[in-house]
């Protein structure tokens, strides 16, 4: 046996795949098992028009694919330390998996199901996208216009904040079976992951009734103000915490730096007349360059980058935090690497997502089952 | 709770803020030991706080007195990870950075939990979660395609995202250092982690598409988006796909398959109820939950997905109340103790870890190196709801809250 530790990857969509590639990026042997035609992620099409869809690209990096019976899915399962998938009855489904598969697949450490609503309880039976996760985990209502309907967060929020810690549950899995020698199963839910982001607006509700909403535009208006290209991101917080000392230099505007300005509430009362002395200023310059002499005033001032930003960000070249993978049409495209550097550790993942469903049957059968076909 | 998957790791955290306190509870909920380390020269904690610092101990230590990195450092020589949220300068100027901290532990897991990370030329900037969520690209795809940039719901989206990361970087080096013997420098950072998230959105800028705010759309569903129903604030979230329109209609009684059709539909209709039927059909939807909805949310507490803490703080003395469980679920499972007040095991950590004897402990208080914070006081009073109402923070104030303790009986979780 080599000193890898193994994972079979039984899922469709971005959770469960998503945890099984950040395995690969601590340096796992992840191996994704998919039906004959392929995982449906491969066929999703870009919510902007245009082409394929990015996820499949992004979800599956470092890992070799197969495709199997259900027979050699199961021996492939007994011989990895640990299988993560879809469990719920949609995700059994589309993997072509029988419903019994939580149950059946017995691999030597960690099973892991990463679904919407988790394997269990009332709601286990039900179907989701990402939208309806992001609904049903509380911080979709928070996000949005005050006085509009909730609005959704970029693609993927759920799934992938899901397969984090469904990565993380599952390496805490593996230590237990270490400890004790069984197989650890584990139920995730993505809705319940992303839930975690509203614990503030729980606790109030639970003591205080106070039901949280919406950012009231008011107090919105202050956070994202029009530069000469794009928005500046000009308050870490609240308004309330701005320096407004150092905003009256970097804007060489003295009003700003008045009493009736200084506090948060002072601000409020005065509201209509210090926007119009706060946001002109703005225009008269790059948010880019505004992001810059702010740093040279102390002051926390973000940008508010666009997606295409990302691949000139300065930051984000000198870390190399983008890492150019291939598509499975053979476009060279970049994509975030592991999340986060680690220096001493292993090496990230570099294998691009398998370019065809069961490219690598014949050696993983080999490695793993010690077959030759 | 010595089966406890992480139970015997130690975790020194010099901690601030909200992104690596979350990502180092989590680490506590699985059973490792963590010591906050936070200056005693500060302000009692409030509501937020307190609920980021259950399960851990306290170690108040001002890193602006001399003889206090001393201390830190031998205390993070008896440990498995140290970790901070400050900025590089300010560690380098505390003398506790990796060098400092390997010199005493060679075998070290240390993580900086940073704005942009340690290095490169954004390396030293203060970065807060908003801003993160800004620079990383969330605010231009959150919104109406002709309006301004949204943001994530909370002020803590990137925050909560980065410890979570966090958490998982350290769970891999544990693992990875029981395997070599070798530690290792964590280098995570709020914008990065932020990045990762959009993931998908980036490949598929480069496959054909062009990212943009779109409201609630997906034009690859019939229907997708929210819903207004009846109530105050009350929304349904449906997605239909498009071989489910003939489906819809006829579960719905509608005259036509489009969003108008639905919308004229769910109006006078419970939200909760609509999307019953709809899931009874296949159809994926859901209420938009807030977090009233969250607290009594039966299939919630039937997974366990929340704990219960009995409070000693001050206001609060003996009350149970629900808190929500780590990211990875089964919240009952997680023992869940009360934040203890900033400081409040100085003592004996400074002498069972640091070494140092019950003299030297009291010269170190003498001098201000260390200390303790009075436990905080957090009221359970509405406090000023309609002001907070009509300044456009809440959506409502309900007089009964506690709805959560039928559905934590129906769990089995309170008699």
């Amino acid at each position: 046996m080599t000193g890898r530790p193994r994972a079979l990857d039984v899922a469709t969509g971005v959770a469960a795949a998503y945890a099984s590639r950040l395995l690969a990026e601590v340096g796992w042997d992840v191996v994704k098992a998919e039906p004959p035609d392929g995982d449906p992620l491969r066929r999703e099409a870009s919510r902007w028009g245009g082409g394929v869809g990015g996820a499949f690209v992004f979800a599956n990096v470092g890992k070799r694919g197969v495709t199997v019976d259900t027979l050699t899915l199961e021996r492939l399962a007994a011989a990895a330390d640990v299988v993560i998938g879809d469990f719920s009855p949609s995700g059994l489904q589309s993997m072509g998996l029988p419903h019994d598969a939580f149950e059946v697949l017995s691999p030597r450490q960690a099973l892991t199901s990463v679904s919407a609503f988790g394997i269990t309880g009332p709601k286990s039976g039900w179907v989701a996208t990402d939208l309806v996760v992001q609904a049903a985990s509380g911080l979709m209502f928070l996000t949005g216009e005050y006085d509009q309907p909730p609005m959704q967060l970029p693609p993927y929020q759920g799934a992938i904040t899901g397969g984090v810690a469904a990565a993380s549950a599952t390496l805490l899995a593996v230590r237990s079976s270490r400890r004790d020698g069984k197989l650890h199963r584990t139920d995730m839910s993505t809705v319940e992951a992303l839930a975690v982001h509203t614990a503030a607006q729980v606790s109030e509700y639970v003591y205080r009734g106070a039901v949280a909403r919406r950012e009231a535009r008011v107090k919105g208006g202050l956070r994202m103000v029009p530069a000469n290209d794009r928005f500046v991101y000009c308050a870490p917080g609240a308004v309330a915490t701005m320096r407004m000392d150092g905003i009256a230099t970097l804007l060489d505007e003295p009003r700003l730096a008045e009493a009736r300005f200084q506090t948060a509430e002072g601000r409020m009362e005065h509201f209509d007349e210090f926007v119009g002395l706060f946001a002109p200023p703005f225009k008269r310059k790059s948010a880019r360059q505004w992001f810059e002499e702010a740093e040279a005033l102390h002051l926390t001032f973000a940008l508010v980058q666009t997606i295409e930003d990302l691949f000139h960000c300065p930051q984000i070249e000198a870390r190399q935090l983008l890492r150019t993978t291939e598509a499975p049409d053979g476009r060279q495209v970049r994509t975030p690497g592991r999340p986060y550097r680690s220096i001493g550790g292993p090496e990230p993942a570099t294998r691009p997502a398998p370019a065809r469903p069961g490219m690598h049957t014949d050696e993983v059968l080999a490695e793993w089952l010690g077959e030759a076909r | 709770l010595t089966d406890a998957p992480l139970a015997g790791i130690r975790v020194l955290a010099m901690e601030q803020a909200v992104a690596l306190p979350v990502g180092t509870r989590h680490l506590a909920d699985m059973g490792a030991e963590i010591i906050r380390v936070q200056s005693h020269a500060r302000r009692a904690p409030g509501l937020a706080e307190i609920d980021l610092t259950r399960n851990k101990r306290q170690l108040a230590l001002d890193l602006t007195v001399p003889g206090a990195s001393e201390a830190f450092l031998a205390v993070a020589a008896k440990c498995d990870v140290v970790a901070h949220n400050y900025t590089p300068r300010v560690v380098r100027q505390f003398g506790i950075d990796y060098e400092a901290v390997r010199a005493v532990k060679p075998d070290i897991i240390y993580v900086s939990l940073t704005g942009f990370g340690t290095t490169g030329p954004w390396g030293e900037r203060p970065l807060f979660g908003p801003g993160a969520e800004a620079v990383s690209g969330h605010n231009v795809l959150i919104g109406d395609a002709d309006g301004w940039p949204g943001r994530p719901g909370t002020i803590v989206f990137a925050d909560t995202t980065c410890g979570l990361n966090a958490a998982f970087a350290v769970i891999a080096a544990i693992d990875e250092r029981d395997r070599t013997g070798k530690g290792q420098h964590i280098d995570v950072s709020l914008y990065e982690t932020s990045v990762a998230q959009l993931g998908p959105v980036i490949v598929e800028a480069q496959l054909g598409a062009i990212p943009a705010r779109v409201g609630n759309d997906d034009i690859n569903f019939a229907i997708h988006g929210v819903f207004t129903c009846r109530g105050l604030d009350r929304h349904l979230a449906v997605t239909v796909h498009h071989d489910q329109t003939g489906l819809l209609t006829k579960v719905m009684g509608l005259a036509g398959a489009t969003a108008f059709d639905l919308a004229e539909a769910v109006r006078e209709r419970e939200a909760s109820d609509v999307a019953d039927v709809l899931q009874s059909h296949g159809i994926a939807a859901t209420l938009v939950a807030d977090a009233g909805d969250a607290s009594m949310d039966e299939h919630l507490w039937s997974r366990h997905y929340f704990g219960l803490v009995e409070r000693h703080l001050g206001g609060m003395e003996g009350q149970v109340y629900p808190h929500i469980g780590p990211a990875w679920g089964s919240g009952a499972i997680v023992p869940m103790e009360e934040s203890r007040p900033v400081g409040a095991d100085s003592d004996a950590i400074l002498r069972d870890l640091g070494g140092y004897s019950p003299d030297e402990v009291d010269d170190l208080f003498a001098r201000g190196v260390t200390g303790v914070v009075q436990p905080a006081t957090v009221s359970s009073a509405p406090g000023a709801g309609q002001t907070r109402i009509e300044r456009g923070e809440l959506s409502r104030v309900d007089p009964e809250h506690d709805g959560w303790r039928t559905a934590a009986r129906g769990a089995g979780m309170l008699p």
